[in-house]
């Protein structure tokens, strides 16, 4: 005889929305906090959480919850993908890169204390994974470059201070994938921090753990170059 | 700010310029300096040079498709991350922190409601509640895999009733959990498998499912329910695992065309890529058409270069011939 349940497998909006994103929407106790995120966007017209706010998806991370910790994620992903592909040889490169990075964090979460800021910690995290990676990629990367010579497969570089976000020249692109790889890791690291994310020294020698003047010293002789790669662009 | 002397200590200070190291006073005096030092105009001139063929804030592309697929892939080896690595403290520290939720609260309720129903029944006719029930595949319909006790009723709705005659019009649904146990290759497994491909809702599960069914991809009921997640998915990952598994079926034409429509038609550029190459060593009238439009229109420079390539080659050999 069939009998009654409160088990519910409703096709809920939630369901549906989460089938068409492709990811999972926030858990009850995040989405409380939306409205919050919201208000802070538009009062300082910055995507930044709420400082209580992040705390709490910190700690509801730490406790597990993968929900709240790709909540904590989404509103950086943009700028860490592009971070990496900025590290990587090539875009395949640059996703395996974040997500190991992601992974990782997810796996230190537990001993990440709220005295830093999460996204500059996330940062510090995804400058190791790119670092680590790129040692193990690079011989692979040379014997698949010597083989398929004929076929570019790079990232392609957008101005973000228009508004339409314009593409490169593609032969400038090309030029400038040429130049990075020219660099060394940490040369590369400050630059891609400073010149392509506009951190400032402070922040970027705060995720490279070192000094001011260090991150300038490798801006300087990464822009030396990079000036000499692309002379005859300037 | 001090006022360097070498041309390197100039050059470190427009470093330090271009890249917010020095406060608003510096800035000021920076810019005083400059209107009346012609070196340090120089360096930073020629510095700027440089800003105009890179200009800061110059990154790379990260466009809406590559942002999704990330994020599902983050999803995915999230879960598994969560699955292979349990961490009893990480549950307690969570347990303790975490209030009583709406959901541990209902979970509540409903046990003491069993409970209830358990101890007021006889003894004699109380019947061992199974969690689960595993049964043998007798049949390839899903229902006829459910026994018959595992039905569950939700959202009965009354749609009509007539209190005088007592004639009534409802409508319901039934649920039920089961387990099988056996192997992929038993075809009751793989069709009830082929069937949730095409109505599981969860992405997750039709990722794993496709998974599960590789080794099995010939039977004509996953062959169908490839070919149905290829083409009507909404998730790129599932499409994606889908394509790759139908790769070695590229010789049915069925499995062509669907690969075809994928190449033409699909947003995501990697199940696009790998339509194209399961089709490359398939260069009848259909696919060459299809390679033809690539070759053009293509947003991916690898699909539009390799056609392209296969395009003139297949040319070339029909005009020698």
């Amino acid at each position: 005889m069939p009998r009654a349940l409160s088990r519910s497998p409703i096709k809920t909006c939630a369901h549906f929305a989460e089938e068409i994103l492709g990811y999972p929407l926030l858990t009850l106790s995040t989405e409380v906090h939306s409205n919050e995120v919201i208000e802070s966007i538009q009062a300082t017209g910055e995507v930044s959480l709420l400082k209580e706010t992040e705390e709490e998806l910190v700690r509801s991370a730490q406790a597990g919850n993968i929900a709240a910790f790709e909540r904590l994620v989404r509103l950086l992903e943009s700028q860490m993908l592009a971070v990496a592909a900025g590290f990587a040889h090539t875009p395949d490169d640059a996703n395996d890169i974040y997500q190991d990075a992601m992974l990782s964090a997810y796996r230190a979460l537990p001993k990440f204390k709220l005295e830093s800021k999460f996204s500059t910690w996330l940062h510090k995290i995804l400058v190791n994974t790119a670092l680590s990676n790129r040692r193990k990629l690079k011989r692979t990367w040379e014997k698949m470059a010597a083989i398929q010579n004929e076929y570019k497969h790079e990232e392609h570089y957008i101005d973000t201070r228009s508004p339409e976000s314009n593409m490169l020249d593609s032969e400038l692109n090309t030029q400038i994938n040429n130049a990075l790889t020219k660099l060394t890791d940490t040369e590369r690291i400050a630059f891609v921090l400073c010149h392509q994310q506009g951190f400032k020294l402070r922040e970027a020698a705060e995720v490279m753990s070192c000094t001011d003047n260090s991150v300038k010293v490798l801006l300087f002789r990464a822009r030396k170059k990079l000036k000499h790669q692309l002379a005859e662009y300037h | 700010m001090t006022i360097p002397e070498s041309k390197e200590q100039f050059q470190h200070l427009v470093i330090q310029y271009l890249y917010g190291g020095l406060n608003a006073e510096e800035v000021a005096q920076f810019e005083q300096e400059l209107e009346a030092n012609s070196v340090l105009r120089n360096i930073l001139e020629e510095e700027q040079r440089l800003d105009s063929a890179i200009p800061i804030g110059v990154q790379p592309q990260i466009d809406a498709d590559r942002l999704q697929g990330n994020r599902w892939l983050l999803h995915q080896n999230l879960q598994r991350e969560s699955r292979t690595r349990f961490s009893l403290r990480r549950w307690l520290v969570g347990l303790t922190e975490r209030p009583l939720t709406v959901a541990f609260q209902g979970a509540a309720m409903a046990a003491t409601f069993v409970l209830g129903i358990l101890i007021a029944t006889p003894a004699g006719l109380q019947d061992p509640m199974p969690v689960v029930t595993q049964v043998a595949a007798t049949d390839l319909s899903p229902l006829a895999l459910i026994n018959d006790e595992d039905y569950e009723i939700f959202q009965l709705k009354i749609n009509e009733f007539d209190a005088t005659t007592g004639e009534i019009d409802l409508s319901f649904s039934l649920v039920s959990e089961t387990r099988l146990n056996g192997n992929v290759s038993d075809q009751k497994i793989h069709t009830l498998m082929a069937a949730a491909l095409q109505e599981d809702i969860d992405s997750a599960a039709r990722l794993d499912t496709i998974n599960a069914l590789q080794s099995v991809v010939s039977g004509n009921s996953v062959f169908e329910a490839l070919i149905y997640v290829l083409t009507n998915d909404q998730n790129p990952g599932v499409r994606y695992q889908a394509v790759q598994s139908l790769v070695t079926l590229a010789h049915e034409e069925r499995v062509r065309d669907a690969l075809r429509f994928a190449l033409s038609e699909d947003v995501n550029q990697g199940v696009r890529v790998e339509a194209f190459k399961a089709l490359v060593n398939y260069q009848d009238e259909q696919t060459l058409a299809v390679f033809r439009r690539q070759m053009e229109i293509d947003s991916n420079e690898y699909i539009r270069v390799q056609a392209r390539t296969l395009v003139e080659e297949f040319d070339d050999a029909a005009v020698i011939l």
